[in-house]
């Protein structure tokens, strides 16, 4: 199959561009906090809600990226339709199980706007990989699929006993063995992980 | 012309039931079973020091019940259960999203990823399930035919959301102005939300 050119409209660079916007306030969102809200900030509904600035910018990098990912691409051909199939299922089911492990093993839950950041950044990355690449996963059977993955698994054997080590390392020189850090560093690089192994799964052809 | 497949409970899909039925129940004994207070607890010494309560061990066999179900909907798919699957997947990520972002926003306190999991999932199977034994026409349509769809079933809808939304916020005035609970205000709000989407949801699948 031919390798469509990545033909974006004018919805999509808009939204890249206030994504784009809002990642760079995120960084000064502390020094807008007081006073931001100084008119506004006695009403019952937004002490109830407790919205912030934080908040805000992310809700709104949010919505962009998912208007992007929403709006359809200019040229929707069969193999466009086959990629989006194939990293809706593949990104449900990762950002599910990370749910899974998180809910279970960290105690104070993280927002979920964070959270819903992460997902849909996973999300057209991956997309944009198999469009680039057009990597042949995208049109494997759930047997191939199996079996690639168990070939992918014996190559990245190493790289999973280096992340384990560095969690442990990381938790008895930095962390003190204080066990909710840990969960955290372990979970950051199993995270780490992973996102390697999938850019690599699917940069593969 | 597609044929209906037949339902067919396996093995696998039958302990996924059973798990899911027995953590549900399990999520109402919680607080008696908390860490300490039986005696088999002394022999979990990592739960007691990575603060993983049992309602949280309770949450996760559910979401893992759910999760054996879903991966033996899978197994006895033809052609028709692929096409579903992807169907129902894309939506349920775009809903799935939409809520967190929502929900991350409107309310104040954290949830649990444990608890939003255990949603999206139920909300995946509902939909797949729906699909699968209506066989509905919107799993075979293009982008553009679903808007045209969804448009008019919104037309449809326009007066059943409207009692909720009147519904949903004299509730939520009721407690913000006399039981002194504003946040009440979010949790009906959440809720009301939630019944429309449903409802909507499955007439939507339901009409083939």
């Amino acid at each position: 199959m031919k390798t469509s050119i990545n033909s974006i409209r004018p919805v999509h660079i808009t939204c890249y561009a206030i994504g784009f916007i809002c990642l760079i306030t995120l960084f000064f969102t502390n020094k807008w906090e007081p006073g931001f809200f100084e008119l506004i900030k006695h009403h019952p509904l937004f002490i109830e809600w407790g919205l912030t600035v934080n908040k805000l910018t992310l809700f709104l990098l949010n919505a962009s990226m998912f208007i992007s990912i929403v709006s359809p691409l200019k040229n929707e051909d069969e193999r466009l339709q086959k990629i989006k199939n194939y990293v809706f299922i593949h990104t449900f089911i990762a950002a599910l199980g990370m749910g899974i492990v998180l809910g279970l093993i960290m105690k104070t839950s993280t927002g979920l706007l964070i959270y819903t950041t992460i997902t849909q950044a996973y999300y057209i990355l991956i997309f944009q990989i198999c469009l680039y690449r057009d990597s042949l996963m995208v049109y494997m059977d759930k047997e191939q699929l199996k079996t690639y993955n168990l070939e992918i698994n014996k190559r990245f054997k190493t790289a999973f006993v280096y992340t384990g080590l560095s969690a442990v390392i990381m938790n008895i020189l930095i962390l003190n063995n204080r066990f909710d850090l840990t969960a955290i560093a372990i979970a950051g690089c199993s995270f780490l992980f992973f996102l390697i192994r999938s850019v690599y799964m699917h940069w593969q052809n | 012309m597609i044929k209906k497949s037949t339902h067919s409970v396996g093995l696998l899909q039958l302990t996924g039931y059973i798990i899911l039925c027995s953590s549900i129940i399990a999520l109402f004994f919680t607080d008696r079973w908390a860490i300490g207070s039986l005696p088999i607890w002394k022999y979990f010494g990592a739960l007691n020091t990575m603060n993983i309560s049992v309602r949280n061990l309770v949450l996760f066999a559910l979401n893992i019940g759910m999760a054996i179900i879903i991966k033996a909907e899978e197994k006895n798919t033809d052609e028709r259960g692929v096409v579903i699957q992807n169907y129902s997947a894309k939506w349920t990520f775009r809903f799935a999203v939409f809520f967190a972002v929502m929900m991350g926003l409107i309310i104040n306190t954290n949830w649990s990823f444990l608890i939003y999991a255990a949603v999206v999932q139920a909300y995946y199977l509902i939909l797949f399930k729906v699909c699968m034994y209506r066989d509905s026409a919107l799993v075979y349509m293009d982008e553009a035919q679903i808007e045209i769809y969804s448009k008019k079933i919104i037309k449809n809808f326009r007066i059943t959301f409207f009692s909720q939304l009147i519904i949903t916020s004299g509730i939520a005035s009721y407690f913000s102005t006399f039981q002194h609970n504003a946040g009440a205000y979010n949790l009906s709000l959440l809720i009301g939300l939630a019944i429309c989407i449903l409802t909507y949801t499955i007439y939507t699948h339901w009409k083939s």
